[in-house]
């Protein structure tokens, strides 16, 4: 049982660990050069 | 008289019979209603296959489709092959303009691990707890490649019940979604995202898929595949090779995954109660990821000023595009110039992302 | 006074359901495009006549293209 129960933990935390880290990599992204296009800089 | 005792007409059970109807079953399901009729078709013919007595098919070391099962699917290679098709197919664009969106990928595997920790409460094993949970990310070759890993005696029933769920995402989810979201909250208008550039959607599957197998290395096979087959896709400078993994090669290892996955289904693997309690279960799994999604996308809501349509949480299972299609259907009922489509593909392609990782956790965690 | 009807998403167009010059109400269908292998019908902003069709049938359009003018 205690496995079943550190599994079930381990496994929801590291899913939103795991898309969580994700998405800081799209924000990142979203911050290089060229990331975005002009029109959306200007606004 | 050997031809005659040699003939398995005579060794004809009443349980082969009734695989063949199952088999012939799925066959109908796919022709006349299209269910999924790209698996379930071979599938319905691996069933039949691997029910016809003294053919050997699945006979180890010696059956045709043993050969296919064994290097396809026992090594884990198909599913892999088949997320690389998958890759050079999915456009990361929706997610990239609204990154927020893909904590509802996560949120939809909720199903996954709480059906997991009841299919071990009602006694089946841990590994086949994991293999039943993950029915729930809706998602077929991921299924296929952890229970190959996992509890290989399952694949066919988790498989059947993963790819008839799929099927039927727009009979299951949309009275889900009704039941947990108000009008009001059906009709909210998504901001659109900002445009995504070029340059940024080919970085994403590099990056991606470092980040990811660097955090969770044991689902390396499916997300190197997955990112691989993207870049292919949005480098622009080998059209053939993206051609190639979204056509050709889909459709080849389809072929073996689909006719494989049905031979596994013999009868005394299969007519045993575990196979229903795997349905219900997955269905279970199914509904309760729905939910998930778009649970967190209310509790989402309760911190921006900036709402999400919580029905497009339902598209986290990753069903693609099922679950997102079925999210601008219900919302075009609240509202007909609602336009949910592309918002929902973006925790559509999370949900697959979500049920990669969560597989990879299981693998790390109980092989 | 012209409204231009954008495209909410992405896809072909697949179906035009009206003409230049007719007379339409806000909610009517004026087009369908097919994204997805999903038909997605779009529906007039507000009453007006048709005043220029953008695209054809068939076309590929973007996200946010002016596919008619209403006026």
């Amino acid at each position: 049982m205690a496995q079943v129960l550190d599994v079930f933990l381990n496994g929801i935390a590291g899913v939103f660990a795991g898309m969580g880290v994700l998405y800081l990599t799209l924000k990142l992204l979203a911050m290089l050069p060229g990331g975005r296009r002009k029109e959306d800089q200007q606004q | 008289m050997e031809f005659i005792e040699g003939m398995g007409l005579l060794s004809v059970t009443p349980d082969l019979v009734l695989m063949w109807g199952i088999g012939l079953a799925l066959i109908y399901l796919a022709v006349t209603r299209q269910y999924e009729p790209l698996l379930l078709l071979p599938i319905g013919f691996g069933i039949l296959l691997a029910n016809l007595p003294l053919a050997l098919l699945m006979a180890p070391e010696e059956g045709l489709i043993w050969h296919f099962y064994h290097y396809g699917i026992e090594w884990g290679i198909i599913p892999p092959l088949i997320f690389l098709g998958i890759g050079a197919l999915t456009d990361f664009g929706p997610l990239l303009s609204q990154p927020r969106l893909i904590f509802l990928g996560a949120g939809a595997q909720v199903g996954v691990y709480v059906t997991f920790f009841i299919a071990y409460g009602i006694g089946f094993s841990v590994e086949e707890a994991a293999t039943i949970g993950i029915i729930g990310g809706a998602d077929g070759p991921t299924t296929i490649f952890l229970a190959a890993k996992l509890a290989p005696h399952l694949l066919g029933a988790c498989a059947v019940a993963a790819y008839s769920y799929m099927a039927l995402v727009p009979i299951i989810q949309p009275p889900i979604m009704r039941l947990l979201t108000t009008e009001t909250e059906r009709k909210i208008k998504m901001q659109k995202g900002r445009k995504v550039s070029a340059r940024e959607k080919i970085f994403f599957p590099i990056i991606a898929a470092m980040v990811i197998i660097l955090i969770v290395p044991a689902s390396a096979p499916l997300m190197a595949m997955f990112m691989l087959g993207n870049l292919f896709r949005e480098s622009g400078v080998v059209d053939r090779l993206t051609d190639t993994a979204q056509n050709s090669l889909l459709n080849i290892v389809t072929i073996f995954l689909g006719v494989s996955v049905g031979a596994t289904m013999s009868a005394d693997s299969f007519l045993r109660k575990d196979a229903i309690f795997i349905f219900f279960l997955g269905l279970f799994a199914f509904m309760l990821s729905t939910a998930g999604g778009v649970l967190l996308a209310k509790l989402m809501n309760a911190f921006t000023s900036n709402k999400i349509n919580p029905l497009v949480g339902a598209a986290g299972v990753s069903a693609v595009p099922m679950a997102a299609r079925v999210a601008q259907k219900v919302g075009a009922q609240a509202d007909k110039k609602n336009y949910l489509l592309m918002f929902a593909m973006g925790p559509n392609i999370a949900g697959v992302i979500g049920t990669v990782i969560a597989a990879g956790i299981f693998l790390t965690m109980l092989k | 006074m012209t409204e231009d009807v954008l495209a909410p998403l992405s896809g072909n167009v697949w179906k035009i359901t009206v003409e230049v010059g007719e007379t339409i109400e806000e909610d009517d269908e004026v087009l369908i495009i097919e994204a997805l292998k999903m038909e997605t019908p779009i529906y007039a902003p507000c009453d007006g006549k048709v005043k220029e069709i953008h695209v054809k049938e068939g076309d590929t359009v973007e996200e946010d293209q002016p596919l008619l003018s209403i006026e």
